[in-house]
């Protein structure tokens, strides 16, 4: 059974796919840090798009639609595989830089393979409020949204995150093969 | 909340390590290559088709032209989004078309930029921005329309990088889209700063707002 008709809908959504698979893997794998986890998640929010096409269709903007459904997968995943901590949002996070602190230590990242391994190191939701607010440059309240939160959350997560975040940069040890990050080291956090 | 400099150095960070992602191209090749229909088994799709078997399939399965990837036109390359086209000229330059009521997906304009050569930075919400700033825009970007300008990335002194700043404006908002306004401007790679409020004297000589001649809406 084809869920995506009549043919005009298919060749939509095929438009759809291919203007959109870029921005939501590159978001996916700053989420993950991880490219073959981002290439399955990506698949998966696609097939889930196309299973509602004729609904997502007429949304005003079905790329968003996608972006919610991306950024779930993402935390389920990160569930599933036991990485986010009991609490959603842990108080003990161990030590944060000062926002001065951080600031710093990103101006000084050369090596772009360690931030995303830094990146990946944070709780899913964190890392979540980062890619959102950073990369996909989202106001605060659509992240909020998005991740079911209120908006002073979603400010005070980004700080403490990135706190946390240069934290990583500044005494992290990745291993050497950091540029082609393994599974195996999603667990680390 | 984050301080304005960390946000800055966040946004930075964050398109330095989107843009630096190693081949995205292979894993598109496999994610258009699936055939998107329920109970089909999709999982680890990832580990189990080859790059080759995937770039060819691809092109035959979804018939691309001009919707993504390579299509002919006019001896270049066009890459067509529904927020912007990107032709490829033979001598090297290349077109770009914003369209104002859709929503630009940073990344996919920058990474497309930088398949044709083109070293550039992309945002939305912001601008990145050098001071001073580096000499030579005019040569780099030209408006041809008011919503296209051509590219010669030949032109751009040694060290520099383009960037585009998307913001919205009126009552746009992120999921109509509408009311967009992209800045462009020319960088130092080494040495730039991004900013939501970026300086109203950044445009006169040395930038562009494609569509409209003004500086973005703080």
């Amino acid at each position: 059974m084809d869920w995506v008709r009549p043919k005009a809908s298919k060749q939509e959504f095929d438009r759809f796919a291919a203007a959109w698979w870029d921005p939501l893997f590159r978001t996916c794998y700053l989420m993950t840090g991880d490219a073959k986890d981002a290439e399955d998640l990506v698949q998966e929010t696609l097939l889930r798009v196309a299973r509602r096409w004729n609904r997502v269709r007429s949304m005003d903007h079905p790329a968003a639609y996608a972006r919610r459904i991306l950024v779930n997968l993402v935390l389920h995943d990160a569930d599933r595989r036991s990485r986010q901590r009991a609490e959603l949002w842990p108080r003990d996070d161990g030590p944060e830089a000062a926002d001065e602190t951080a600031a710093r230590a990103l101006r000084e990242v050369d090596d772009l393979a360690e931030f995303r391994w830094a990146l990946a190191q944070l709780p899913a939701r964190q890392g979540a409020v980062l890619v959102l607010r950073y990369w996909a440059d989202l106001p605060v309240a659509e992240v909020a949204d998005i991740l079911g939160c209120s908006e002073g959350t979603v400010t005070s997560t980004a700080s403490r995150a990135a706190g946390r975040l240069a934290e990583a940069l500044a005494h992290g040890a990745p291993p050497a093969t950091r540029t082609h990050r393994s599974t195996s080291m999603k667990g680390n956090t | 909340m984050p301080t304005e400099e960390l946000e800055t150095e966040l946004r930075r960070a964050f398109a330095r390590a989107a843009a630096d992602i190693q081949d995205p191209e292979q894993a598109g090749r496999r994610l258009l290559k699936h055939d998107y229909r329920p109970g089909r088994g999709h999982r680890r799709l990832a580990a189990g088709i080859t790059a080759g078997t995937a770039a060819a399939a691809v092109v035959a399965s979804l018939g691309l032209s001009g919707a993504f990837g390579s299509a002919p036109a006019s001896g270049g390359d066009t890459i067509q989004t529904t927020a912007f086209t990107l032709v490829k000229h033979a001598n090297g330059t290349a077109t770009l078309t914003i369209n104002p009521k859709v929503l630009l997906e940073p990344g996919t304009l920058q990474s497309d930029l930088r398949q044709d050569g083109i070293p550039a930075i992309v945002t939305t919400g912001s601008l990145c921005y050098s001071e001073p700033k580096p000499p030579g825009f005019s040569q780099v970007v030209n408006a041809s329309m008011p919503y296209t300008v051509t590219i010669n990335p030949a032109a751009m002194p040694a060290g520099t990088e383009l960037s585009f700043g998307n913001f919205r404006t009126g009552n746009g908002n992120f999921r109509t889209g509408t009311g967009e306004q992209t800045i462009a401007i020319l960088i130092n790679a080494g040495s730039y700063t991004c900013a939501s409020t970026p300086p109203r004297g950044i445009l006169p000589g040395g930038g562009l707002a494609i569509g409209e001649n003004r500086a973005p809406r703080s």
